[in-house]
């Protein structure tokens, strides 16, 4: 024991970038997953400057050319162009855009309503828990193919009408995650002693429940916003989702299907490969997520 | 040590820190029908009461299910008692409102048994121990960096694992970390709640001697909480023995281990096997048959008479007081006369 | 041990029926390969009590769950080792078993008895039904007849009202007589060997002293069953075994009879074990001999002692071999360097 006053080094605030970067080197799988991931933000974020063409630029002299690997194919437009002219590649990297959007702002609104109900509901408990769960239920139980075609129908075609949608639609999802990890973690000693030590329950949400909350619900938006873009692929390839001028990979699905067995088959294979590929990444991410976040491995490896 | 060293049990001796007069934790339970099931009181703690003096350590000893743990939880407010109360150093903790009562809990703290889950995954161990400081504004952030070396160093751990994680320490240098916690906000008073029944046996010797090194060195009060009777017998002044809920007997601890008055701590200590083949071939172990009635469900009279090897008809009928017989020594049996031995014995009853 | 087995082993009692020598697991993780039991040698004889003795992580349930094929592979490993297992005349290799020679043999030779009850019963099925299960498989008994050894097994093992019980579901039982019916299933093949993990550890003094008696009297005494009692309690040992193996570090480093260990131990880890354990009369006024440091780190490779970070006998070869187990007497063996007795190393 030293006697002369010391200090020490508490450490980064979260258990590490470094070990996050460990543990994914391992899992190849979750490490292409990550890749893709970035790269379809990336894409996204920076669109305009990837893109080679305007997306919506029409030239009926460059109509119909096929991709760069096909017979009259050229580097002008690697993979094509739809019977507009258009850039096919410029427009499957715009619709990323809508993509990214709906499962990013549609992840972020479903975790914020679903971790504000949860944690009211796991932390008061009572009637209040038992009204809210049934709440929770019944948004459950509206088959929500239904509610969106009716506001679509009602409220018009818009992109900020779908994400609202399923921002509300996926949010009991995480509002059941949470109170279930809230239930969880009040029992858990390092609450009680916290709480024993005289702790304020704002103090105990922000050090003790918050931190231990990131990482189910980050797993459980990974799907989420993987089924998100999914879902809203389906409803632009119906016309329920954005306005045919935005490019997206759904409504390039919907007007490429027409042409798939009529001599041009890159309209609905390339935004077909965009969703899947998209789908599986997430996936990817997400599985290894779970498996690393999972308290039982981690304790195993502890 | 700089700011953790304290002049050890000021004020008189055998001066009363906590007492607990008839506590009690009832919680609702409801029988197994769906619809209007009769909400059935599960008595988990009921109408205990002990005394624990000021630089001493009480043991609280009982099987799975007694309530000890509860009365713990209840005694630290973690819960609300449904009836009884709490003196901290002449206060009754009911009295106060919420800040007073953040007063006191600075000088009251606690160790669970699971070192894991008494630790935030997510939080460093100098984060750990330094957020009771950072609760009640200890010092600036130097001053409490300081205190956390400190801390580690007082309870044998290097102070260059700070930054280390809860997953990274073995069992027995976590609770060493969940001791240091407890230890930051100079307390007088720690419940220890079966603090070593996680650990192995060798690690079990180096966290008791370390709690005994720390009683000894900052004057703590100790509740100390745990089945293992040959350890609380080794680390306590006093024991307690609970049963069903209920308090059965009170007494020191070598008293308590020569001379067992309630039947049910004799078949208690009867029941421990001893480390030493030679004795343990002669212990006459009194086995008590049944098993432990449910807390929503108590027998009348005395909670251990359809398992008591000595009961009488009146133990069937009437609930035994909790009685001093000598200084010091309380039990809860119908069949201990006031001069503190056995009725059975004596008359052969 | 006053009635022979009337099992359908016939080995006689003293006779040697489980003999490991030299066993090597080792686990696959994410960090690194665990070497979790590092050549481990032991003999059970046929009626006679074995206790291992260790802490976590010592081995002790690795190395017997890896004796009756229960480990999931991957991520476990056998690396080495042998393990004959003599029924009258024939011996088998446990550890080169097939898949079915080891379901015959699970339950059939060698039963085995949990710590967590709750966890190895099937909760939607009947407690008799999983005995008679039992039954039926080591024993090719019609259904009524397996139905009726059922409700006996469930008498023999103390629980009361056996013909209702028999109907019960594991959750309607206490720990304690789901520990009876972990014995009773255990006791349906009339194995000449049950292995015990931990059963009392998870239960209350009063409850284990019931347990402790009903294996005393029902395997022991009647059956003439050898016992392989694993725990990390000296002090059941001591009142339930004839011989103890003492494990650290996934390795015995001391075995002997009972009476000899704990009066004449000589590896420093089993001293310092006895010494950590309050004594009966011990009040407090004494410090607890604890030994300092914390257990082994399985991830490094095991070629030196693994008890010489904490001990205060370690000396310059204790880093550089490690100990083989050795005999110090005619039943009494120890891996260590250094001649406690003697007081200096060994030569």
């Amino acid at each position: 024991m030293t006697a002369e006053p010391q200090t020490v080094d508490f450490g980064t605030r979260s258990r590490g970038v470094s070990r996050l970067f460990r543990l994914i080197l391992r899992d190849p799988a979750g490490l292409v997953g990550l890749i893709l991931v970035l790269g379809l933000v990336i894409t996204a974020v920076f669109a305009p400057q990837l893109a080679p063409h305007d997306p919506l630029a029409q030239s009926l002299t460059n109509a119909k050319a096929p991709p760069v690997f096909s017979d009259g194919g050229s580097w002008d437009y690697p993979l094509g162009t739809d019977r507009l002219g258009r850039d096919v590649l410029s427009r499957i990297i715009y619709g990323a855009r809508v993509s990214v959007t709906v499962g990013f702002f549609g992840a972020a609104i479903a975790v914020t309503i679903g971790l504000f109900i949860g944690l009211i509901a796991g932390f008061v408990g009572g009637k209040l828990d038992k009204a809210l769960m049934s709440l929770v239920d019944l948004v459950l139980s509206v088959p929500y193919l239904i509610v969106v075609i009716v506001v679509a129908s009602v409220l018009g075609r818009s992109l900020f009408n779908v994400v609202m949608l399923f921002g509300v639609t996926a949010s009991p999802l995480f509002a059941r995650t949470t109170r279930g990890e809230v239930l969880r973690l009040r029992e858990a000693g390092f609450v009680s002693a916290a709480r024993a030590t005289g702790a304020k329950l704002p103090s105990i949400l922000g050090r003790h429940i918050f931190p231990n909350l990131v990482g189910p619900l980050l797993t459980l938006a990974t799907f989420e916003m993987s089924a998100m873009i999914f879902y809203e692929a389906g409803l632009s390839f119906l016309g329920l989702s954005v306005p045919p001028n935005i490019p997206s990979w759904g409504n390039m699905l919907d007007s490429g299907r027409r042409s798939l067995f009529t001599g041009l088959p890159w309209l609905s294979i390339f935004p077909g490969l965009a969703i899947a590929l998209t789908g599986l990444s997430m996936n990817l991410l997400g599985d290894w997520m779970r498996d690393i976040l999972d308290p039982r491995i981690r304790r195993a490896r502890g | 040590m700089t700011t953790t060293e304290r002049p050890a049990a000021p004020g008189p001796a055998n001066e009363v820190l906590v007492r607990v007069d008839r506590l009690a934790k009832h919680y609702r339970g409801r029988s197994g029908r769906l619809f209007g099931g009769d909400a059935t009181d599960i008595q988990a703690v009921n109408g205990v009461s002990f005394e624990i003096h000021r630089g001493e350590t009480l043991g609280l000893v009982g099987e799975s299910g007694c309530g000890k743990s509860t009365t713990g939880r209840t005694l630290l407010r973690l819960e609300e008692p449904t009836s009884g109360a709490v003196w901290f150093d002449g206060i009754e903790l009911s009295t106060l409102d919420g800040e007073s009562m953040r007063m006191i809990r600075k000088r009251m703290q606690v160790v669970f048994q699971d070192s894991a889950d008494s630790l935030n995954p997510r939080m460093s161990t100098g984060r750990t121990i330094a957020e009771p400081l950072h609760i009640y504004e200890m010092g600036t952030d130097a001053e409490i960096k300081a205190k956390v070396a400190d801390l580690m160093s007082l309870v044998g751990l290097n102070p260059e694992w700070a930054k280390r994680f809860p997953h990274e320490f073995s069992g027995g240098q976590r609770q060493r970390i969940n001791i240091a916690r407890a230890l930051a906000i100079d307390p007088d008073f720690i419940v220890l709640d079966e603090p070593i029944s996680a650990l192995d046996v060798s690690i079990q010797a180096q966290v008791i001697n370390l709690l005994a090194d720390l009683q000894e060195r900052l004057g703590l009060t100790y509740l100390f909480i745990a089945h293992d009777l040959a350890m609380v017998r080794h680390i306590s002044d006093r024991i307690a023995v609970m049963y069903l809920g209920r308090i059965v007997e009170t007494a020191d601890s070598n008293a308590l281990f020569e001379e067992p008055l309630h039947p049910y701590t004799q078949a208690l200590i009867s029941a421990v096997p001893l480390a030493d083949p030679k004795k343990e071939r002669t212990r006459i172990p009194i086995v008590l048959h049944g098993e432990v009635p449910s807390p929503g469900k108590l027998p009348p009279g005395c909670v251990f008479h359809p398992r008591c090897p000595q009961a009488v008809e009146l133990c069937r009928e009437e609930v035994p007081e909790f009685r001093e017989f000598t200084p010091g020594r309380f039990v809860a049996c119908h069949l201990v006369d006031e001069f503190g031995s056995h009725i059975v014995e004596r008359t052969g009853l | 041990m006053i009635i022979p087995s009337a099992s359908p082993s016939s080995a006689r009692l003293g006779e040697i029926i489980l003999e490991v020598d030299g066993l090597e697991v080792s686990f696959d993780s994410p960090d690194g390969k665990v070497h979790a039991v590092n050549g481990v040698s032991f003999r059970l004889r046929a009626g006679e009590a074995l206790g291992v003795v260790g802490e976590s992580g010592s081995g002790k349930s690795v190395t017997m769950m890896s004796l009756v094929g229960l480990l999931p592979s991957p991520p476990a490993r056998i690396d080495g080792g042998t393990a004959q297992l003599t029924d009258g005349e024939s011996t088998i290799d446990l550890l080169k078993a097939g898949r079915n020679q080891m379901r015959r043999i699970r339950g059939g030779q060698i039963g085995f008895v949990f710590q967590d009850p709750l966890s190895a019963l099937n909760p939607t099925m009947r407690v008799g039904e999983q005995i008679a299960e039992s039954v039926r498989k080591h024993r090719h008994l019609p259904d009524d007849e397996a139905k009726a050894m059922a409700i006996s097994l469930l008498a023999d093992v103390g629980i009361a009202d056996p013909e209702r019980r028999y109907r019960s579901y594991p959750h309607e039982f206490s720990g304690g007589m789901r520990q009876r019916v972990m014995i009773a299933i255990a006791m349906a093949g009339d194995p000449p060997i049950v292995i015990f993990d931990e059963p009392t550890t998870a239960l209350d003094v009063t409850v284990q002293a019931q347990i402790v008696e009903l294996v005393k009297t029902r395997l022991q005494r009647e059956r003439g069953t050898a016992i392989v009692w694993i725990t990390h309690d000296l002090a059941v040992v001591a009142g339930i075994a004839d011989r103890v193996a003492v494990m650290y570090g996934g390795t015995v480093v001391e075995s002997a009879p009972i009476d000899e260990i704990y009066e004449n131990p000589q590896h420093p880890y089993t001293r310092g074990l006895l010494a950590a354990i309050p004594s009966a009369d011990s009040d407090g006024s004494t410090r607890l001999a604890s030994i300092e440091g914390s257990p082994p780190d399985l991830l490094v490779e095991p070629d030196f002692c693994p008890f010489q970070p904490r001990c205060s006998y370690a000396f310059d070869r204790c880093i550089e071999t490690r100990p083989a187990l050795i005999f110090v007497s005619d039943n009494h063996r120890v891996a260590c360097h250094y001649d406690l007795i003697a007081d200096r190393p060994r030569p």
